[in-house]
């Protein structure tokens, strides 16, 4: 089974890129979606670090849309959320490597966001990782067309006007 | 009675209680010390007589007494008895002083014993002297104690009825002034009435019980006043709706009679009175249908339903209606396990509610396309329908669940404002949430979350 690491911004449009990998893997695949975060040295802060940070940072929608993908790709895709820990290229690749992934995949069109305080952009890391990167489109509902400010689970649809 | 005074009794009883309790407890334990300390007295005197009377030389004797008249206080009644014992240990108990057999037996096995008759207390030892074994009697009577622990019951009892009677009426002060503010709550509840349905309770700015009950009135005079409010509304509506077609329907009528007409004049206001009468059947038809869905859904049959059959349904009964629809149903996010796309219901009323959103996004977007998508996660399915038409008004978003409610910029569209209250209160029905996201001129989204069942 080839594992796959994907970064994401707890935001839908980071999840889209779940339906090219279905659609690029006729296997069934692992999907590890990873989400960095930044650790300090300080240790005070690393004693107040927030322990159960699966709970502060996963929003409702994103764990809804993770279920909708689970349940859709059932049989093929094997989905489970992480977090990497760390800002240096040496510790992702450490990353990579313990996951034992065989590519990172990344949606070509989507703007990764450093969505929470101590989030950093997983791209530069991802650029200099030494894992093959798989830049994926998405072909999605154009983003021209959004209802609300919010992101909404309609994004995952697939269907274009 | 009164909770007021309910409590007041209540904490009286309580207190009265305790100080019962305590007073029981102080004489009970004043008095067992005190007889123990007279025992101890009585022993000492026994000592002493025993050790005077049996082991002194005559002169020794003499001073002895002198010593004891003295520095030991002689006692009331103060009596002491010496019995000989006989070699085989028998004796000859003093029957004058009435003292049980038990008593000397005591005496015998654990050379000492007491002994107490009313206030008179009896103390007895065995003493080896040198004429042979002798038990020496002592015995007094307890003026002092007796005298002390009376005084000690006045006082408890009398401390008992004057506390309890203070007690209650300060329970009942105490009552009174916390029931003050449910009082205050009392009269201002009784003061609003249909005609003042604005009036609010002060919740001042405490965060105890009190205020908590306020507020929780406030709460229910705001749900009121809404529900009123709609409820005068939806009456002036109806009315309005049902009397617009009737009056073109009189009017044409009238216009009808009023000359000679052609075939075909006749035949238009004929038409105008028939497409009128339609109108005026399908708003009847729609008010009863929200009317029946306001009850409970006992009567209605309850199955389980697949939602993607439901979809296909609604589609096609769309195509029939509408044959320019541009509905298409997005399978991209469908699950693969079908299990996840049961639903209970009644597949009437859902298939209704679908229906009523999916037709209202072909209505409002003038055919332009309308996405249909399902998905599933671990407890609720969730159908998504999204057009691209006018969209609702951000401000008036709040009242999009209002029957007869109609956006502002929907005057160019025919509808009566009653499908979407309808599929909410259907989806409500099934334990379901349906939820609105609009922007004017882009489009709307509409969720519907129902529990699946498995």
């Amino acid at each position: 089974m080839k594992k796959i690491l994907v970064p994401t911004d707890f935001s839908i449009g980071s999840l889209n890129v779940i339906h090219s990998i279905a659609a690029r893997f006729n296997e069934p695949v692992q999907v590890i979606l990873f989400h960095a975060v930044y650790v300090s040295n300080n240790i005070s802060d690393l004693l107040f670090m927030t322990r159960n940070i699966k709970q502060t940072y996963i929003t409702n929608d994103y764990r809804e849309a993770c279920e909708i993908l689970k349940n859709k790709y059932f049989s093929r895709i094997h989905l489970k959320t992480d977090f990497f820990f760390g800002s240096s290229s040496m510790a992702f690749n450490n990353f990579v490597e313990a996951n034992n992934a065989d590519y990172i995949a990344i949606n070509a069109q989507h703007t990764y966001k450093e969505t929470y305080k101590n989030s950093i952009d997983a791209i530069p890391l991802i650029r200099r990782a030494k894992c093959e990167v798989l830049s994926l489109n998405v072909e999605a509902v154009s983003p021209a067309r959004k209802i609300s400010e919010q992101e909404t689970l309609s994004e995952l649809l697939l269907s274009t006007y | 009675m009164k909770v007021q005074t309910r409590i007041a009794l209540a904490f009286t009883l309580l207190t009265a209680c305790i100080i019962l309790v305590l007073s029981v407890l102080v004489y009970y334990f004043t008095q067992q010390l005190s007889s123990r300390d007279f025992y101890k007295r009585v022993y000492l005197r026994s000592m002493v007589a025993a050790k005077a009377q049996l082991d002194m030389e005559y002169h020794d004797n003499e001073i002895y007494n002198e010593f004891r008249r003295q520095h030991i206080e002689i006692l009331s009644e103060q009596k002491e008895y010496f019995i000989k014992l006989t070699p085989t240990r028998s004796y000859q108990p003093i029957d004058s002083l009435g003292l049980p057999s038990s008593f000397y037996s005591e005496i015998l096995t654990n050379k000492e014993a007491s002994h107490r008759r009313k206030d008179y207390f009896f103390y007895g030892i065995l003493y080896e002297s040198k004429f042979g074994p002798y038990i020496v009697i002592a015995s007094a009577r307890n003026e002092y104690i007796s005298e002390q622990l009376n005084n000690l019951r006045k006082i408890l009892i009398s401390v008992f009825a004057v506390s309890t009677i203070i007690t209650f009426f300060a329970g009942l002060v105490f009552s009174k002034r916390i029931f003050q503010s449910v009082r205050r709550i009392t009269d201002k509840v009784k003061d609003i009435s249909a005609h003042n349905l604005h009036l609010r309770l002060d919740t001042g700015n405490g965060k105890d019980e009190i205020a908590e009950l306020s507020s929780t009135f406030n709460n229910m005079l705001d749900r009121l006043e809404t529900s009123f409010e709609t409820q005068n509304n939806f009456v002036s509506n109806a009315s309005h709706e049902l009397s617009t077609p009737l009056t073109v329907i009189i009017g044409e009528a009238e216009l009808a009679l009023g000359r000679q007409r052609t075939v075909e004049e006749t035949q238009d206001s004929v038409k105008v009175i028939l497409s009128e009468a339609e109108r005026l059947q399908h708003i009847i038809r729609s008010l009863l249908n929200l009317a029946q869905t306001g009850f409970n859904g006992i009567k209605q049959a309850w199955d389980i339903i697949r939602i993607d059959e439901l979809i296909w349904s609604v589609k096609n009964e769309l195509d029939n209606i509408n044959p320019e629809n541009k509905v298409y149903i997005d399978y991209s996010l469908l699950p693969e396990d079908d299990e996840r796309l049961k639903v209970k219901g009644n597949e009437q009323l859902l298939k209704l509610a679908l229906s009523n959103i999916v037709l209202n996004g072909c209505k409002y977007s003038n055919n332009a396309p309308v996405i249909v998508g399902l998905a599933a996660t671990n407890e609720k399915l969730i159908i998504i329908i999204k057009d691209s038409g006018v969209g609702i008004p951000a401000n008036e978003m709040a009242y999009i669940y209002d029957p007869f409610f109609r956006a502002s910029n929907t005057v160019s569209f025919n509808g009566y404002g009653i499908g979407l209250p309808l599929a909410r209160n259907i989806i409500r029905m099934h334990k379901g949430d349906l939820l609105v996201e609009s922007k004017q001129d882009i489009g709307t989204e509409v969720k519907i979350s129902l529990p699946i069942s498995i």
